[in-house]
C-alpha cells in the first residue's frame, strides 16, 4: 500500500537494474521483498501489484535496483496495468530480466518467457512456488529447463525463502555476462504473437505431473464456496463474522488505549504550567490539538488493528477471487466488469488504494465505473462512525463486551448496512451504465488461483505496519491541523458567538431536513481531509460547550449524543450519509490522477453525497409521517 | 458444440474461437479478445474442462492447462468445442 521509492541513480555504473516479470500471482513482490527488505502488498489474487515499485540491495560489492512490475501475461497488453510492465520489459531496457514463473502451471508460464526472451538478451527465469509444486506432485527438469531455453533456470520457494540465494548468483552471472546465454530463436505462431505450441513442447520435455487433474481438495472447497446456496451463505457469514470480530477486538483494545491517552491530558496541563505557557497556548495545544488526537487514535486505531488483519488473511488465502467469481452475475447485469467486485474489496481497506487498483480493468467506461462507485463501499476510516453509531442506537445499551447478545446485534445491523452499500453500488453502477457511461459489457477472465496457506506472521507485520500505522499516519497528520482550526472556530468570538456556532447555525437549516444539526453537517465537511475526523470534530463541537475531558466508554459518548439531541432517526442519517457522500481528499486526488478528468471527479463528489442527502431527506420525511399517528 | 453448452465435469477440446467483438462503443479493440485469450494459452486444440458454476450460472470455471479461469457465458458462446 505504501510504496516506498528509491530512485535508480544511473550515474553510478556499478548499480545494475533488475526487472522483475511474470505472470499475476506468481510471487514476484515477494521475491521483491525478500531481495530489498521492503513491504509491497502481497497477496493471493490476481492485480494487487498495478504500479512499479523499485528498491535495492547489495551482492558481491554490487548495487542491485530491483523492479517490481505488475503481472502480465503476456507482452500483447494494450491498455491498464499490464501495459505498464510490458513497457518496462520492451523499453526500459533492464540489465537483467528475471521472468518469475509458478512452478504449478509452467506451460502457462512459458510464454511470457519465451516472449521475453525474444526481445532482451539477459534473462534469469526463475520458477517459483517449487513447494506448491512438490506437494502436488509435480517435478520439474530445472535443467533440461535451462538447456532447451539456454538461459539460466533456478528453482525457488519465495514464501519459504529458499533458492533466493542461488536467484542472486544467477542474477550478477547473467549481468557480467552479457550475451554468454544464447537463448534459441523461435518464431511466433501464426500471427499470434504467442508460442503456445512452443510451450507446449518444452513442457512435455521438462515436467512430470503425476496427476495432471485439477486438486480435488482445491475442487471440493470451491465446490462449496461458490455454490448457489452455501457460496453465498459462507460470504455473508464471513462479513458477518469479520465485522463482529472487529467490533468485540474494537472495545477491548479501546479501553486499553483511551485511558492512558486521555490520562495524560492532566500531566500536559501541569507541563504547560511549570514552563509558565500562556493558557491559550496551554489550551491551543491541549483542548485543540492533542484531544482530537487521542480521540482519532483511540476511535479509529482499534477497528484497523483487527480488521486488516482479518482482511489480510483473507486476501492470502485466496479468497477474494471467490468473491468476484461469485458477484460476477451482478456486475454482469449492471452491465460492469467482474473485476469491480476486487476494486471494491479494496475500498473496504481504503477508497483512494481501491480507485489506484481500477487499473486492472482494461475497458476504460468500466474502468469509469469501477473508479466512481469505489467509494460507496465505506473505508476503513468510516468504519469508526458505523461502529459506534451502531452499537449505541442499533442495539440495546452499549456494552458489545465479546459474546453479548448486543455485539452480535449491532454486527448483525453492520452486515446489513454493508450489504445495502454493495447494492447501492450495483444500482448505480447500473445507472451509470444506462446514462453516462453507456455501453455493453466486454468480456473478461478471472483467474482462480489456487488456495494457499496463508503465512501468518507476514500478515500481522504487514497489515500492522504496513497498513495499520500507514492509515493511522496519515489521520494523524490531519487531525493535528484539523484540531487547531477547530480550536480557532470555538474560540474566535465574532458579536457574542464563536465561529463554529456561526457556521452551525448558517448549516442548521438545511442539515435539519437531514436529520442533523449544524454541527454535524460542519464536521463532515470539515472532514474532507480525512473521514477519521468527522465523530472526533462533532464531539469537540458539542464538548466545547460543556467541560468534558476524557472519553472512557461508547456509554458516555452515547450520553454526550443524547444530550445534543440525537435520536435514532439522527443516527440512521449519519449512518446513510457516512455510507453515502464525498470521498476524502486523498481519494479525491487519487481519482483526479487515475481520470486525467476535472470531471469526472467532480461526477465522483456529485453522485454520492446527491444519493445520501436524498436518502437522508426520505428517511427524515418517513420518520415525520411516522410521528404525526 | 459450444463450450457455454458444456456440462459440469466434461472435458473437451477447442476447435475455433471466433473473434468476440467489445462493446459497440469501445471501437478501440475489436478482435482483442482472440489475443487476450491467446493470451492466457486458450487456442484452437487447448484441453477445457467445465469446473463449476457460479452461485447464479453465469460465470462458470474451467480448468486450462493447469490452471483455473472464469469466463463469463457471453464469451463461451463464442468458443466451439468437441467433447472428449
Ligand atoms: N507456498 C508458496 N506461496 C508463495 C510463494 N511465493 C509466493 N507465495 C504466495 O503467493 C501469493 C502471491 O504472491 P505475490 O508476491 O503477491 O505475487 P505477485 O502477484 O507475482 O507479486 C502470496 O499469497 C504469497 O504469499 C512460494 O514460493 N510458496
Ligand atoms: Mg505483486
Amino acid at each position: 500500500m505504501s510504496v516506498k521509492t528509491i530512485k535508480i541513480n544511473n550515474k553510478n555504473n556499478i548499480n545494475i537494474t533488475v526487472a522483475l516479470a511474470g505472470n499475476p500471482n506468481v510471487g514476484k513482490s515477494t521475491v521483491f521483498n525478500y531481495l530489498t527488505g521492503l513491504n509491497q502488498h502481497t497477496g493471493n489474487w490476481c492485480g494487487k501489484t498495478v504500479s512499479t515499485a523499485y528498491g535495492q540491495y547489495k551482492h558481491n560489492g554490487k548495487i542491485y535496483t530491483v523492479v517490481d512490475i505488475p503481472g502480465t501475461y503476456s507482452l500483447n497488453a494494450t491498455s491498464g496495468e499490464e501495459k505498464t510492465a510490458c513497457d518496462f520489459i520492451v523499453s526500459g531496457c533492464p540489465d537483467v530480466t528475471v521472468v518469475i514463473a509458478d512452478a504449478t502451471c509452467l506451460e502457462r508460464n512459458l510464454n511470457l518467457v519465451l516472449q521475453i526472451l525474444e526481445v532482451s538478451d539477459s534473462v534469469v527465469l526463475c520458477v517459483n512456488l517449487l513447494d506448491e509444486a512438490k506437494k502436488r506432485k509435480i517435478h520439474i527438469d530445472l535443467k533440461k529447463l535451462s538447456e532447451l531455453l539456454g538461459i539460466l533456470v533456478v528453482g525457488t520457494s519465495a514464501a519459504k525463502k529458499s533458492g533466493l540465494k542461488e536467484l542472486m548468483d544467477a542474477i550478477t552471472q547473467t549481468a557480467e555476462n552479457p550475451g554468454i546465454y544464447k537463448p534459441l530463436e523461435i518464431m511466433p505462431e501464426n500471427n499470434t504473437k504467442n508460442f503456445i505450441g512452443k510451450c507446449e513442447e518444452i513442457y512435455n520435455q521438462t515436467v512430470v505431473c503425476e496427476n495432471p487433474e485439477y486438486k480435488a481438495k482445491d475442487k471440493k472447497a470451491d465446490k462449496i464456496l461458490t455454490s448457489k446456496f452455501t457460496g453465498i451463505l459462507i460470504m455473508i457469514a464471513g462479513l458477518f463474522g469479520i465485522l463482529w470480530l472487529t467490533l468485540v477486538g474494537t472495545n477491548i483494545i479501546s479501553d486499553f488505549l483511551s485511558v492512558p491517552l486521555f490520562g495524560a491530558i492532566g500531566r500536559l496541563y501541569s507541563f504547560f504550567d511549570f514552563i509558565y505557557a500562556p493558557v491559550w497556548l496551554k489550551s491551543l495545544i491541549v483542548d485543540g490539538v492533542y484531544k482530537t488526537l487521542a480521540w482519532v487514535v483511540s476511535v479509529m486505531l482499534p477497528p484497523m488493528a483487527v480488521f486488516f488483519p482479518l482482511f489480510t488473511l483473507l486476501e492470502d488465502l485466496g479468497y477474494l477471487p471467490r468473491v468476484a467469481f461469485n458477484l460476477d452475475n451482478f456486475f454482469r447485469k449492471a452491465d460492469a466488469h467482474g473485476k469491480q467486485a476486487l476494486t471494491a474489496c479494496m475500498g473496504f481497506g481504503c477508497n483512494a488504494c481501491g480507485v489506484i487498483g481500477c487499473r486492472i480493468i482494461d475497458s476504460p467506461r468500466e474502468r469509469l465505473i469501477a473508479i466512481l462507485t469505489n467509494n460507496f463501499i465505506p473505508c476503513n476510516g468510516r468504519f469508526p462512525v458505523l461502529i459506534s453509531v451502531t452499537a449505541i442506537f442499533f442495539s440495546h445499551g452499549s456494552n458489545t463486551s465479546p459474546g453479548s447478545a448486543n455485539s452480535l446485534i449491532s454486527a448483525l445491523f453492520l452486515t446489513l448496512f454493508i450489504i445495502f452499500s454493495i447494492a447501492m453500488t450495483f444500482v448505480v453502477s447500473k445507472i451509470l451504465s444506462k446514462t453516462i457511461l453507456k455501453g455493453l459489457p466486454s468480456s473478461f477472465q478471472l483467474e482462480l488461483p489456487p488456495f494457499r496457506r496463508p503465512q501468518i506472521a507476514n500478515i500481522i507485520i504487514r497489515s500492522i505496519f504496513d497498513r495499520t500505522l500507514f492509515v493511522l499516519g496519515r489521520a494523524i497528520t490531519v487531525a493535528a491541523p484539523a484540531g487547531l482550526i477547530i480550536w480557532i472556530m470555538t474560540n474566535a468570538n465574532i458579536s457574542g458567538a464563536n465561529l463554529l456556532s456561526r457556521f452551525a447555525e448558517f448549516l442548521n437549516p438545511f442539515a435539519r431536513l437531514m436529520s442533523f444539526d449544524g454541527y454535524i453537517l460542519l464536521a463532515f465537511i470539515l472532514g474532507f481531509p480525512a473521514n477519521e475526523i468527522v465523530i472526533p470534530i462533532i464531539l469537540m463541537s458539542y464538548m466545547s460547550a460543556q467541560s468534558l475531558t476524557g472519553f472512557e466508554n461508547l456509554a458516555q459518548l452515547r450520553d454526550i449524543l443524547i444530550n445534543n439531541g440525537w435520536t435514532w432517526v439522527t443516527a440512521a442519517c449519519m449512518i446513510i450519509f457516512t455510507l453515502f457522500h464525498f470521498p476524502c481528499g486523498t481519494t479525491c486526488l487519487t481519482i483526479k490522477k487515475e481520470t486525467k478528468s476535472i470531471k469526472w471527479t467532480v461526477a465522483s463528489i456529485i453522485i454520492p453525497t446527491v444519493i445520501g442527502i436524498i436518502l437522508c431527506m426520505c428517511v427524515t420525511g418517513i420518520a415525520n409521517i411516522i410521528k404525526l399517528f | 458444440m459450444l463450450l457455454s453448452e458444456l456440462k459440469i465435469g466434461e472435458k473437451a477440446k477447442i476447435i475455433n474461437i471466433s473473434d468476440i467483438s467489445g462493446s459497440k462503443n469501445d471501437k478501440s479493440d475489436k478482435s482483442i479478445d482472440k489475443q487476450r485469450l491467446s493470451d492466457l494459452g486458450i487456442i484452437e486444440g487447448t484441453r477445457i474442462e467445465t469446473l463449476y458454476k457460479s452461485p447464479f450460472g453465469n460465470p462458470v470455471a474451467y480448468f486450462i492447462r493447469g490452471t483455473v479461469f472464469a469466463l463469463r457465458n457471453e464469451t463461451a458462446e463464442k468458443i466451439t468445442v468437441e467433447k472428449i
